[in-house]
Order: C-alpha cells, then structure tokens, then sequence
C-alpha cells in the first residue's frame, strides 16, 4: 500500500463535514485509514461502497451520540415521525383554541387560494367526457401576430384530413343557432352546431335514438336532416316517441329528424342539436370560409408529440403555398377544451402571464405562513423552558424540530381538508345558482387527485415555512446558551420582517375594508332607488340575420345584397312591433334598458381632460330619440345624413342628455361644442355635439341619473341588432308574439338573448352584490391576518416582560402605564399602518368609487380597525395584567 | 450522585479499549468490536461514543503525530480513566450476571 498522499473521497468528506466540527478532522482521519486498509484486504469495490455508506453512518452516529440521553428518548433520535407527535400536535391545537381557529382560518383560505389558477388550468384542459377522450386533440391556426386563433381554417381543414396520418378521423364543428319551430307554431332560438359526420365517430358517442350523422348527409342536395339532444327531444317535442322520422321546421327549412343524442351530451359546447356541415372550400377564397373548430382522433400508437410534429409540417407547407394569407399562421394541436375556451395559447401553463398570477397566489400564501409563523414563534418562545428541559434531558435539535414540524403539519393538513371542502361548496354553490346551464357541459369543478396532491404539498410547505422555521430561531444553541445563563428572558425577538408584515396587513385590509365596506354600502345597504318609470314592461332583445347559402357567398354583390336584406329585415321588424297594439314603443341600439353603457373619459376643445370622471357612451339608431318620444331640448336629434358617411368611419355627430350638456357646460345649451375621447388612438376625431335630448331612464342599469352621449347607428351596422321593447303589459307575456312577429319578418332570423328588463337589472344587482361580498371577505382575511400578527406580537411581549410587569406591578405603576408598555409596539404598527391604509384607501376610492362621503367613511373605517386591533390584543394584555408580583419573582 | 449505567454500545467501547491495553483510537476500536461482536460499527460511531464519554470523564484524549496514511492527520487515542469506568462497569457486570442467575439452562435447551 503506497504512502504517497492521495484525494480523500468525497463521500468520506461529506461524512465527517455532518459531525461535530470539532470532530471531523479526527474521524476524517479515522475514515481515510479504514478506506485505504479496506482497498487492500477487500479491493477497491468493497472500499468504495463502503465509503458511500459512511455519510449516513456519520448522521446516525451524529443524533444517536451527540450528547448523553435517557435510552427512552435515545431510540427516537431520529427525525422519524411517530403518532405520538401527531396526537401531541392534535392535544397542542386543543389546548390553544385561538391561535388554532386564527392560524387554521388562514390558511383554510391561502392554501386553496394558491390553488385556483393551477385547478382552473385543470379544469379548463380536461379531457372530453367521451371513450378514450385523452385521444382527442383539437387542430387549429395560431396567429403569431395577433396572438388569436385564426377561425377561417376551411381550407387548412380540406388539407388536414386529406394528409394528416397521425389522426384516424379529422372533423370541423360551427357553433351557431337556429329559429326551431315547434309543432304549435311556436318558434324560438335553439342553439346547436353543424358538425361533420366524423365528429361522431370521433367522439364514439352512440345515439339513443336513429342514426347520427353520416358523410352522405355532408354532400350538397342531400336532404335536410337533423339529429337533436335528449334535452330538446323531451322540453320541445315532448319526448315523442316517433320523433325519429318526424320533420321540424329549423330557420326556413323543414329538416328530417334521424336521431336523438342521449342525456348529457351537449358537443361541443352546450349545444342542443347538430346539423351536417356542408361547407365546400371550392366555394371560398383561402383564408374566408365560416368560422370552423377542427378536431381529431389520434390513430391506434400515435403519440400527441408525434401528431403535433406533422401538423407543424403540414402547416408549414401551407404556408408556403399560400404565404398571402397564412404567413403569420402556425399550425398546431391543443387540447380541444382549451381550444374551445378561447383565445388560449398553447402553453399557457408556462406563460409569464400564468406564472405571474400563480406567482401573486402563492405570495398571498407567503403572506398567510409568515403570519401563522409569527403566532407559532410566539407559542414555541412561550415554551422554551419545555424545550430547553427537553434539550437537557438529551432530546437533539433534530427531534424537537421534527416534533414542532409535526404539530405544524397537523395544523396545516386539517387547515387545507376544511379549505378544499370550503372551495368545493363554494364552487358547487356559484355553479349552481349563477352559472347554471352556461358553462361548457365537459367541465367538472371536482378537485381532482392531482389538486388535492398539490394542496397538500401546499400544507406540507406551509408547515416547513410557518412551523420549522420559527422553532429553528427558538431552538437555536444561541438562545438555549441565553436561557442556560440568564432563565427566562429576552431571548427570541421580533425581527423587522414581522414588523413590515403587520404594518403591511393593517394598511392592505384598511384598504380592502374601506373599499369592501363602501362596495357594501352602495351595492347590499342602500338599495338602488325604484326607476320613476316602472320597469315592468321593458323587454329588450337581440334579432340577427344569419347569412344565406354558402355557394352565394362567392358572388360580388353579395355584402351588398346582403346588407340590404338585414336592413330591410331591422326595420321590417319595428315597423310590425311598433303597429302592434301590445307594444307601446319601440328602438333600436347598440345597448338597450338593462345594460350597461361602456364608460369614457372625454376631453373637451379646450384640450383639457374632463374632470367629472368618465361619460357613458352608447350608440343608438338614427331613429332611437323619435321612436322612444325622447324629447329634444336643444338643437336635433339624429338624421339620415349623420350617417350616410356608411359603417367605415367614425360618425361625426353626437347627440347627449341633458345631464352631460349641464355637468359639462353648465348650461342646458351644448349644441355646437366638441368633445374627443381621452384614450383614444390618435388622431381621435372630434365629435360634434347637434342636440341635446332628455335625460331617459331606462337607457341605465340603474335609476341614477349620468350624463349620457350618444353615436348614432344605421340600420344594418350592426347584427344581431338590440331592441328596446315597452310592452302593454309586462315583458315576459310579450315574449311569445316577438317570436312570433319576428318569424313573419324572415323565418330564417334569430331571436336571440331575449330578456325582461327586470332580468337584467336583477342579474346585475346580483352581480354587484357577489362582487361587494367578494371584497368584504377578502378585507375581512386581510384584516384576520392582521390581527391575528397583532394578537401574536401582543401576547409574545407578554410572555417576554413577565418579570418587568410583575415587578412594575409590585412597585405600583398604573395599570395605563403597563397597557402602555405591553402594547407600545402594537400601536405604532397599527397606526403606521392605518396612516398608509388610508392614503390607499382614498387612491381607491377616488379611482374606482366616486363616493361623495368618502373621507367620512376612510374615518369610520380607521376608527374600526384600531378598535379591532385593541380587541385582538385585549387577551393578552389582560393576561399581563393579572400578572401577580410573585410570578415575577419566580422567574428571577 | 447515583449510580452510573452504560448504554450498551458505550460499555462494549470501554472494554474494546480495555481489550486495546486500555489506550486506542477509533479505527482499532471498531474493528475489535465487529470482530469480538459481529456487530459492523463504523469509525465515526466509535468516534462520537468515545468522545461522548470523555465529555463525562471515563476517558481522557490526547492526540498523536500527523499519520501519512490518514492524509497527515494525527491519531486521537483514548484511554480508560479505570478509577471512574471500573466501579460502573463491575456494576453493570453484577446487575447482569445476577438477571442471568439460574437462566443459563434455558439457552441450553434452546
């Protein structure tokens, strides 16, 4: 064996670097010895596993042998866990109610809230509710520039499934809606798709009545025929059980009835009934087509990555071939539900936008442990006499740290189980009651085994960094030393860290609370004032014109023809309403009674932005004013010259209510004057102000009255066109003769997002007031996780200045005076913090909410959380004072 | 004070050295235990146990010259402090001789 020096393995190193440091350079010694008389009686193999062995022998020598211990505690050195520290974790939770329900409470709802973006990842690229669904892939065109889908793919979708061998069956679907007439005459808007006959087989997804589509039903001239869901069958049709065979009048058309979908299959979306999809790319240019969804099956050992590489090369050689249209188009596969969601791309999963939100979640959740961690810094300094007993009966640093990560973990894990069932409930609750019906019928809310893994992951975390950490600071030899030499006493501090989080929470849940309490102020406490007009007969609707057959489509005239038609069919259909003696009156517009007006900041000729905040904009036919018996105040109303300029530019002339004209002028006379909108893009034209109308009511979502601006609109710029409707009686009666009015106009024409004014005053109240909830609760965390830091700091100076208070007391000092000393720190957070809170609060409000009383409220709103502080810190400082002087001495 | 009492390990350390002439280090340490016991103890596990029971007095250390065999460290030899170990190590002996009275048979018969 050769003496010359040699490298010391590394295994051996890293062995001895985990004992004692004053013990390594002697057992390193030991090692290299062993090893090199190991190489020559055993060889080099043997040596050399020996010696990756060491590190671990070094750790269990490390805990087994570091100081002396009663053998009970020895045999549990380890960091091993046991039920005992889970049932100590479980008694510790009993024992300390507060911090359980404040700490719990935290993160019941930071676990699940650092869930939502990945489970709405989830939720939204599940696979179809069908046979093998994983198979299925969505194909579409992605528009680098624009960063959209491309939606005219019918000639990338002609070429795909003549080439594409990754894929047994490729097919195309076209959400739409029809007018389907009921066998009472009635008619009324079903929505459904046209899919091609491949859709079916892709989806294995057997019919429980007839057939479903075939290929022969795709080819031009083969007779109408349609297969409709089990909803449709049973609620139109009155689940007719010769309904196979039957004819129904879709649009204009009479379509046969081949088959009936069984319950819960809505494809793609929520769709009720499907017909054949017979678009022919020889009738369009490349690029033009309707707007097509591709889907296809993968064929038998065909992986996604496989199919996705021979699309991108299809892809690209069409983008050869056609670069005009398809230079920024690249295809690709996507999951078909997230296709069918929107505008997604690809790899949102790995987007910067997704990690941002993910990234804000998870300091939220931050946020919440560094919290629940201060509360349990603050219960382990309360037992470092425990531990340092502990310590000195031989329990290594290890062991307790793994007791104290236990006792975190029980907390976090019971925590996340009350959380998720929260979410869950939650969830279950706004499905059901708002959403019921509306969402895409493959989605499932369930947490899923993986969502559930990662919570817990989660919980596991939030124990590392609420649990260990704190105990790591508590255990430290530094302050087991302190508490040898001196007893009890100053030992574990505070850090500044603590300090910016409190103050942090007191000024973000001052501002959430203000702005969460004016939320609920306007939108659950002060009930929108009754409209003067009642809103009863108000019924506003959407009537589109859908576009003729496709093989006309390719002729010149045909936008022009066909602006024509959707004019003559707009106008056909107020003309008959407004005759018809159920209806008092009725308009057209862009925005109707019930909705919203977008809001915009104007500037006015002077140049100067317009400091009343933003005006609401809505765009109303040339007809609107007369047709509802608005009055003209000043100047005109609308004509046909302000719009013959045709749909192409912006038209100059505006027309505003009396409001706008008197916020804005200070008079009633506006005619004349210009106006521009602040953020448009440049050059933003100037609009002319040519009369000023007044002020109409049920033009709001709610009565109060806003200064208005109104564009005018021609017939036909828009289809669907809306309509305001007042009825002789209310709305939803009228709601059949629409129908019924508007099938006489053209049968092909479509009803559609027909409701009551009412309705949607209603729904927007609701809206408002989930929004308010929302906030209120999201103030009402902050404001948790803000006492719940003061709470934890409070009671931590209390146990830390036992013996100064104890001694106080005993000397005479007034009760004010030991309030004072416990609770000096706490204050000047608090106040800190409500001095920022309120310069958020009043950005806020100013910004969001134009709040006549805001300073009263930031005021009250103060008031309230320096009252809530001093509650939370109440227990504890009470605890101080019924410190007794021989408690103080006790512990000297 | 009471009485004192060795952990196993520790006691089988102490009477390995007492076996090395009352003065070693780790490595022979070790390697007289996986011998006389059949149990494998690292080094590093004879290593903390002995200087373990320095840290209370029933050895005493001293280091030796820098060895080219172990990368130029010095050994650190132990050696028994027999006034301290020997009244606990008899004690332990009796406590177990005196368990084992009358026991012996049974292994016999196993």
């Amino acid at each position: 064996m050769s003496d010359a020096p040699r490298r010391t393995p590394l295994a051996l190193r890293i062995a001895a670097s985990l004992l004692p440091s004053d013990a390594r350079e002697d057992v390193l010694g030991d090692l290299v010895e062993s090893w090199r008389e190991r190489q020559a009686s055993h060889g080099r193999t043997s040596a050399w596993l020996w010696t990756i062995r060491q590190p671990l022998v070094s750790i269990g020598a490390r805990l087994a042998f570091r100081s002396r211990m009663p053998r009970t505690l020895r045999a549990g050195a380890g960091i091993g866990f046991s039920w005992i520290d889970v049932r100590l974790g479980v008694r510790m939770l009993w024992k300390q109610p507060i911090l359980t329900i404040v700490a719990g409470l935290t993160l019941a709802l930071g676990i699940p809230a650092a869930l939502i973006p990945t489970h709405t990842l989830n939720v939204l690229d599940s696979d179809l509710p069908v046979e093998e669904g994983d198979r299925i892939l969505g194909l579409r065109n992605w528009d680098i520039q624009r960063d959209t889908q491309a939606p005219q793919i019918l000639h990338d979708f002609t070429v795909w499934r003549e080439t594409l061998t990754s894929f047994q069956e490729i097919g195309a679907v076209r959400p739409t809606s029809w007018n389907v007439h009921s066998a009472d005459g009635r008619a009324a808007e079903v929505v459904g798709a046209e899919v091609t006959a491949s859709v079916f087989s892709i989806l294995r997804v057997p019919p429980l009545e007839g057939r479903v589509l075939l290929p022969s039903d795709e080819v031009e001239g083969a007779p109408d025929v349609v297969v409709i869901s089990a909803d449709l069958w049973a609620s139109r049709f009155a689940g007719d059980p010769e309904i196979v065979g039957r004819t129904i009048d879709i649009g204009r058309r009479p379509h046969t009835v081949v088959g009936v979908m069984p319950e819960g299959f809505y494809f793609p979306s929520r769709e009720y009934l499907w017909l054949p999809l017979r678009a022919n790319a020889t009738n369009y240019p490349v690029g033009g087509g309707p707007e097509l969804l591709a889907l296809g099956r993968l064929a038998e050992g065909v992986s996604k990555s496989e199919a996705s590489v021979e699309l991108e090369t299809v892809g690209a050689r069409l983008r050869a071939t056609w670069p005009e249209t398809h230079d920024a188009l690249r295809a690709e596969t996507i999951s078909f539900s997230l296709m069918l969601v929107g505008e997604i791309p690809k790899d949102l999963g790995a987007s910067r936008e997704f990690m941002m939100v993910q990234l804000l979640c998870l300091v939220l959740l931050a946020v919440a442990c560094g919290n629940v961690g201060t509360l349990i810094l603050a219960r382990t300094a309360m037992r470092l006499n425990e531990i340092s007993v502990r310590t000195a009966l031989g329990a290594s640093r290890v062991r307790i740290l793994s007791q104290l990560f236990v006792e975190s973990l029980v907390l976090a894990v019971g925590a996340t189980a009350v959380g998720l069932i929260l979410a869950q409930t939650l969830a279950k609750g706004v499905v059901d009651t708002m959403l019921e019906g509306e969402l895409p019928y493959w989605i499932d809310l369930h947490l899923t085994g993986g969502s559930i893994a990662l919570a817990l992951g989660l919980a596991a975390a939030c124990a590392l960094l609420a649990g260990v950490l704190p105990a790591i600071k508590a255990t430290s030899p530094r302050i087991q030393q302190n508490l040898q030499r001196h007893g009890r006493g100053a030992t574990v501090r505070f850090g500044a860290f603590t300090t910016v989080l409190i103050v942090a929470e007191v000024a973000l849940s001052m501002g959430f609370l203000t702005f969460g309490t004016g939320a609920v102020a306007t939108y659950l406490i002060d009930q929108p004032e009754g409209y003067d007009v009642p809103l009863d007969p108000f019924l506003t609707t959407g009537f589109r014109t859908p576009g003729s057959d496709p093989t006309e489509s390719k002729r010149d005239d045909y936008e022009r023809e066909f602006r024509i038609r959707v004019a003559q069919n707009q106008e056909a259909l107020r003309d008959r309403l407004a005759a018809d003696p159920a209806v008092r009156r009725v308009a057209m517009a862009a925005q109707t009674t019930g909705m919203e007006y977008p809001a915009r900041a104007i500037t006015l000729e002077s140049g100067q932005p317009w400091p009343g905040g933003p005006v609401n904009a809505g765009r109303v036919h040339i007809d609107y004013f007369r047709d509802l018996g608005i009055e003209v105040l000043y100047g005109r109303g609308f004509t046909a010259d302000d719009v013959a300029t045709g749909p192409g530019a912006p038209y100059p002339s505006v027309v505003v209510n009396e409001d706008f004209a008197e916020s804005l002028f200070g008079s009633g006379n506006a005619v004349g004057r210009r106006v521009r909108y602040t953020s448009a893009p440049e050059p933003a034209p100037w609009y002319e102000i040519v009369g000023v109308v007044e002020a109409f009511e049920p033009d709001l979502v709610d009565a109060e009255r806003r200064p208005v601006l109104y564009h005018p609109l021609a017939s036909a710029d828009l289809n669907p066109m809306r309509y305001v409707i007042e009825a002789d009686g209310p709305a939803e009666d009228f709601l059949p003769r629409l129908r019924s009015i508007a099938a006489d106009v053209d049968p092909d024409a479509v009803i559609e997002n027909a409701y009551s004014a009412d309705y949607l005053v209603g729904r927007r109240e609701l809206e408002n007031r989930l929004l308010a909830l929302f906030v209120f609760i999201l103030s009402a965390v902050g404001m948790m996780l803000a006492a719940s830091g003061l709470y934890a700091l409070v009671s931590f100076t209390v146990s830390q200045r036992t013996r100064e208070i104890g001694i106080r007391t005993a000397l005479g000092a007034a009760a004010s005076d030991i309030v004072l000393t416990i609770a000096r720190r706490a204050l000047v957070q608090v106040l800190i913090g409500v001095a920022l809170g309120s310069i958020l609060a009043s950005w806020a409000l100013e910004d969001e909410l134009s709040m006549p009383n805001a300073p009263r409220l930031i005021a009250g709103v103060a008031v309230a959380v320096v009252v809530f502080a001093a509650l939370s810190c109440l227990s504890p400082i009470r605890r101080g004072l019924r410190i007794q002087p021989t408690e103080a001495l006790k512990e000297a | 004070m009471g009485k004192t009492q060795f952990g196993e390990l520790e006691e089988q350390v102490i009477l390995a050295l007492l076996r090395l002439g009352g003065e070693s280090y780790a490595l022979p340490v070790a390697k007289e235990l996986t011998t006389r016991t059949g149990r494998e103890v690292s080094p590093a596990t004879a290593y903390m146990v002995m200087r373990r029971l320095d840290e209370q007095g029933f050895l005493k250390s001293r280091v030796g010259d820098p060895e080219p065999v172990r990368g130029g460290r010095p050994r650190r030899f132990y050696r028994v402090v027999k006034n301290a170990v020997l009244p606990a190590l008899a004690e332990s002996r009796r406590a177990r001789l005196s368990l084992w009275d009358g026991l012996e048979a049974m292994l016999d018969e196993s």
